[in-house]
């Protein structure tokens, strides 16, 4: 231990930077965030058998239909649910931000509501209301309205639904945190200069609440497509998406190198969507500014 | 000032016990599970109904037993492989327990050790049959079986209202969108596939009758179950109002008074072993890791898991057989032989292509 060695006066001198007070998160993602991915990346170009390297695991998945329709099916998924949290989240989230103090406290509880419960006892619950004698189905069997119940779980819609329900509080958050930040005298500006409500919200509010909508976005895509315990249950055995094909592939039939393939296709299409978003995120916050 | 003075002193003084009192409690904590590190136990179980019987009964038995703590950890069969595998020097558990499906694929050499039978004073109890789980003839028993599971038609009577009497009646076009299957994944959807196969002509290497009637049974299907626990949902939801399943999870279905039937079909049940085994480098030492599964043999737990609610048909010749499964499946033991006991060495050689058939043949 030769502490007196040390050029401590020199150090003294040096500004701890921002970057400096990074380096343990740095240390702590590149242990078990950077080198388990590259590990997996590099199990993607093995052979099923053996050593060496090869591109015979992608190769495999893209001449595959079957595989294609999964990825098509997942990124369909991811979109329609996206859609739809942005369609239901964007009002509620308005509605917050223009709600009275009292009313905000009654509905941060609402909001954040379903992320209080397991996704497996939300799942079920979605098992219950989707199900032949279902909620849903004792409903509109009851109004009338249809004469034999209609089909909804073990069905993409049925996925979708509850998908939208379980991560619709991340949009309405994101969409909460951006509409605060505006400025709430540019709305009245708009208002003393004759700007009507409607015109005042497509001019002002909602191109100055896009970054929101954009990390909303983000955030429920991803999510979406890289969930497990959702698809399984409630689109059962007749659905695969990417993540319940990964399980398969990597953990009931032991194909490793194809399921870390698989995975690398997966991590590929949210890499394209982010970087599609973000790109359009950088433009909107030229605008904000 | 003075009062400030006092809280201040008080709150720092209580803060510092606080902290000598946490310290020294997680001292003597540590010398406990330092000293004695053969005190506990982890066991992997199957989660539901598995996890509730083995914590009601098997840990309690087993606590009786050693004087040792047993943890349950629950997870499917192949969770608890992949976990084994990812760490076989440092397992997260002591026990396995698996169904004939993965324990075949399982990689038993790297994460098993052979089942020291002389630590088990039960096992000589156990039927021969059972006593290893990879059959009578194989050359290392890695663990025996601790209970059997016997597949046949379940029914809701008030919709199917002729009982049924052959695996075919699934087909009656009568029961278009009313029938569930298990997902080809599990032991019961695999077995399930054999036997249609070998009704129609095939064999356990030869699948492509079954599969040619699958694409038949497609209109008639309600869905087709991740797993065999979410068959049970799907019967007890209405979902679905004929199916392929075990006694033992119609046998807790009806105790809990839904409308549920079960017979077995003309072709006969097909009936496969749930099977412990020790790991590698066990955390517990293999003595009692050979002691729980000891336990899961003896009479007392094999009677209270054969009886209500769990129904669990048991092994050890001892427990006298009773209630729905001396009704249903076997008055006597010798009964258990007029089972369909099927060639899992041979289906594991295909399984994994079946298994990605199957999914592409079912898919929407």
């Amino acid at each position: 231990m030769s502490v007196a060695n040390l050029p401590t006066p020199k150090r003294k001198k040096l500004p701890l930077t921002q970057g400096q007070l990074a380096l343990p998160l740095a240390a702590f993602l590149t242990l078990f965030y950077v080198i388990p991915m590259v590990v997996l990346l590099a199990a993607s170009f093995q052979p099923a058998r053996g050593g060496g390297f090869t591109l015979a695991q992608y190769a495999e998945f893209f001449t595959d239909s079957a595989n294609i329709r999964v990825l098509t099916l997942t990124f369909w998924l991811g979109l329609q649910v996206t859609i739809a949290c942005l369609i239901f989240g964007y009002p509620v989230a308005y509605f917050y931000h223009q709600a009275t103090a009292r009313w905000k406290t009654i509905l941060t509880f609402l909001i954040l509501l379903p992320l209080l419960t397991s996704a497996v006892v939300r799942t079920f619950g979605w098992v219950v209301i989707l199900g032949r004698q279902g909620l849903i189905n004792s409903l509109l069997v009851g109004l009338g309205m249809i004469d034999e119940p209609i089909k909804l779980l073990f069905t993409h819609l049925g996925v979708a639904m509850a998908m939208t329900q379980i991560w619709l509080p991340l949009m309405v958050l994101s969409i909460i945190a951006s509409l605060s930040q505006i400025d709430p005298r540019l709305a009245a500006a708009s208002e003393s200069l004759g700007g009507g409500k409607w015109r005042t919200f497509w001019q002002i509010t909602l191109p100055l609440s896009l970054p929101g909508i954009i990390s909303g976005c983000l955030l429920v895509f991803a999510l979406t497509v890289s969930s497990f315990v959702t698809p399984s249950i409630i689109g059962g055995g007749q659905l695969m998406y990417m993540p319940t094909l990964i399980y398969q592939q990597g953990v009931v039939l032991l194909n490793k190198p194809f399921a870390a393939a698989v995975s690398a296709v997966l991590l590929i299409m949210v890499l394209i969507v982010v970087f599609l978003l973000s790109t359009l995120g950088q433009r909107t916050r030229k605008y904000v500014q | 000032m003075n009062y400030r003075m006092k809280r201040r002193t008080f709150l720092g003084s209580s803060f510092v016990a606080g902290m000598a009192l946490t310290g020294l409690g997680s001292c003597s904590s540590n010398s406990q599970s330092g000293s004695a590190q053969a005190d506990s136990l982890v066991a992997a179980t199957y989660p539901g109904n598995w996890e509730e019987a083995h914590r009601k009964i098997l840990v309690p038995a087993f606590q009786k037993a050693t004087g040792a703590e047993a943890t349950l950890t629950p997870l499917l069969a192949l969770d608890q492989v992949a976990r084994l595998e990812a760490s076989a020097n440092n397992p997260p558990f002591d026990t396995a327990i698996l169904d004939p499906g993965p324990y075949i694929t399982a990689p038993k050499e790297d994460i098993f050790q052979p089942f020291p039978a002389d630590m088990a004073k039960n096992f000589s109890e156990v039927l021969p049959r059972y006593q290893n789980a990879g059959g009578p003839e194989a050359s290392e028993n890695w663990g025996p079986i601790i209970g059997l599971q016997f597949a046949g038609i379940a029914y809701n009577p008030k919709i199917i209202t002729t009982s049924p009497t052959s695996w075919a009646d699934l087909w009656n076009p009568a029961y278009k969108g009313q029938v569930g299957i298990a997902n080809m994944d599990s032991t019961l959807g695999t077995g399930w596939m054999v036997e249609i196969s070998k009704m129609n002509g095939g064999s356990e290497s030869n699948l492509d009758p079954a599969f040619e009637a699958l694409q038949e049974l497609l209109p008639n299907l309600a869905g087709v179950a991740s797993n065999p626990g979410a068959l049970s949902t799907m019967i007890q939801q209405g979902e679905v109002a004929i199916a392929p399943h075990n006694i033992g999870s119609i046998a807790v279905l009806q105790d809990k008074g839904i409308d549920v039937e079960w017979v077995i079909p003309k072709e006969g049940s097909y009936a496969f072993g749930t099977s412990m085994h020790i790991v590698q480098n066990p955390v517990s030492g293999t003595e009692l890791a050979a002691a729980y599964i000891d336990t899961a043999l003896s009479q007392e737990v094999q009677a209270a898991m054969a009886a209500a609610p769990y129904y669990i048909a048991p092994v050890n010749q001892s427990v006298p057989l009773e209630g729905v499964l001396a009704e249903k499946i076997a008055a006597s033991y010798d009964e258990y032989e007029k089972f369909i006991y099927q060639d899992w060495a041979t289906i594991s050689k295909y399984r994994p292509e079946w298994i990605e058939r199957f999914s592409k043949a079912v898919s929407a």
